[in-house]
């Protein structure tokens, strides 16, 4: 009688079963239901609201340093923190522009492209040598109008000399985040960052080789955390990276180089274009930067981002076209101020 | 109720699948969070939940 029922139960089943593959498409289609309602609340109403909020806002800002004034010395010597001495042959006393370069009183970039074709791989990258007089001459800006904008509109809006695309800080609500001079976030992460002091040093640390507390403590400028660190202490260039595999990658790269406070490089370098550049790896590009000369040197966002603006206009090729940008590293006067829009009072 | 049995197993493979989707962007492009944002969290625990319902269900229909 039970054996009967159960047969009964399973003739009544089969009747209305749907065969495998009918299931295995349903299961398929249903995947992208939960994938599109999921991108809904991970990444599009994010956007809109991050749309339509105000700018990030710092939480705080970090004083600059006194200004010391130098002692009085027998002999003259060149002060090391007068970056004007300093590096008094690279500045000029008008600003003169050409095609690859541009120097006034407090800036001095050379825009170089160079292509190499070791082992049959050839990569086309861009270096920017920079010198300035002024820590204020470099900046790190936000985008303004919208979230992203296009990297030659944002460059336009800060007035850059010379500008790269920067860390997308804004896709990541968490580390540390320090932008001329204002603290944005003060937690830590667990990438490599790269910190530019108020003195013009430079310095990257490992993802455990800092607290944010005790690098708040000094007179920090700007931080970036993406990563990761491209040189080891010594200046040579890093075996091991803390990245994924993707990143790590043959890639588009953007990075920066720094050889002593005021001097400083940007390296953007093409990629995904074969019989133009192909890319780099991230052991490759670490390399550019200690054939350079750099004590430490720091990987930001890459890919579709790469992206160098010089006077105006982008000078590499980026893939694909590039992307809009929400961030970009500056290179700009110090005491440059947008042109008032018609009716606006200066 | 017997359509909800149903479709819980079903449910449960779709979004298990998902998330095998979200491992591997994540891998490509960590920076986007896909695993370590606060709807990524939701979605694990409904995930969670989901089995677990489905598992009991079966369970029970199992005992019957």
């Amino acid at each position: 009688m039970e054996a009967r029922e159960t047969e009964g139960r399973h003739s009544q089943g089969a009747g209305r079963r749907r065969p495998v593959w009918q299931l295995i498409v349903m299961d398929i289609l249903l995947t992208g239901v939960v994938l599109c309602i999921f991108a809904t609340f991970h990444h599009v109403i994010p956007t809109i609201r991050r749309r339509t909020t105000a700018p990030i806002e710092p939480i705080a800002t970090v004083a600059p340093p006194p200004t010391l004034m130098p002692e009085e010395t027998p002999e003259p010597t060149i002060d090391p923190n007068d970056w004007h001495a300093k590096f008094a042959g690279h500045f000029t006393d008008e600003v003169v522009v050409t095609e690859n370069s541009y120097s006034s009183p407090d800036i001095s970039v050379t825009v170089e492209k160079i292509f190499t074709d070791e082992d049959d791989w050839e990569m086309t990258y861009y270096l920017a040598d920079i010198y300035i007089a002024d820590i204020e001459c470099f900046k790190t800006c936000f985008s303004l109008r919208t979230t992203y904008q296009p990297a030659v509109e944002l460059a336009g809006d800060y007035g850059a000399i010379l500008a790269i695309n920067g860390d997308f800080a804004r896709n990541q609500g968490y580390g540390l985040l320090v932008r001329n001079g204002e603290i944005y976030l003060e937690d830590q992460t667990d990438n490599d960052i790269c910190v530019l002091y108020y003195d013009g040093t430079m310095e990257t640390y490992g993802a455990d080789e800092y607290e944010a507390e005790e690098i708040l403590q000094r007179e920090v400028y700007q931080n970036w955390k993406f990563g990761p660190e491209l040189l080891e202490p010594d200046g040579s260039p890093k075996e091991e990276f803390n990245t994924t595999w993707a990143i790590y990658n043959e890639n588009p790269r953007t990075g920066l180089g720094y050889y002593e406070p005021g001097h400083y490089c940007f390296v953007v370098l093409d990629g995904r274009q074969p019989g133009y550049s192909k890319g780099a790896k991230m052991d490759g590009f670490a390399k550019i930067f200690a054939d350079l000369g750099c004590v430490c040197a720091y990987n930001l966002d890459g890919g579709d981002s790469s992206i160098m603006v010089f006077n105006g206009a982008e000078v590499n090729q980026p893939s694909h076209g590039g992307r809009e940008l929400g961030d970009m590293l500056i290179i700009g006067e110090p005491d440059w101020a947008p042109e008032p829009e018609e009716g606006e009072t200066p | 109720m017997r359509f909800i049995r149903d479709f819980l197993p079903h449910l449960s493979i779709s979004m298990l699948l998902g998330l095998v989707v979200l491992v591997i962007l994540d891998e490509h492009n960590p920076t986007m969070k896909f695993l370590t944002s606060g709807t990524s969290k939701i979605y694990l625990l409904l995930m969670c939940a989901l089995c677990l319902t489905s598992l009991i269900l079966y369970v029970a229909e199992k005992r019957k």
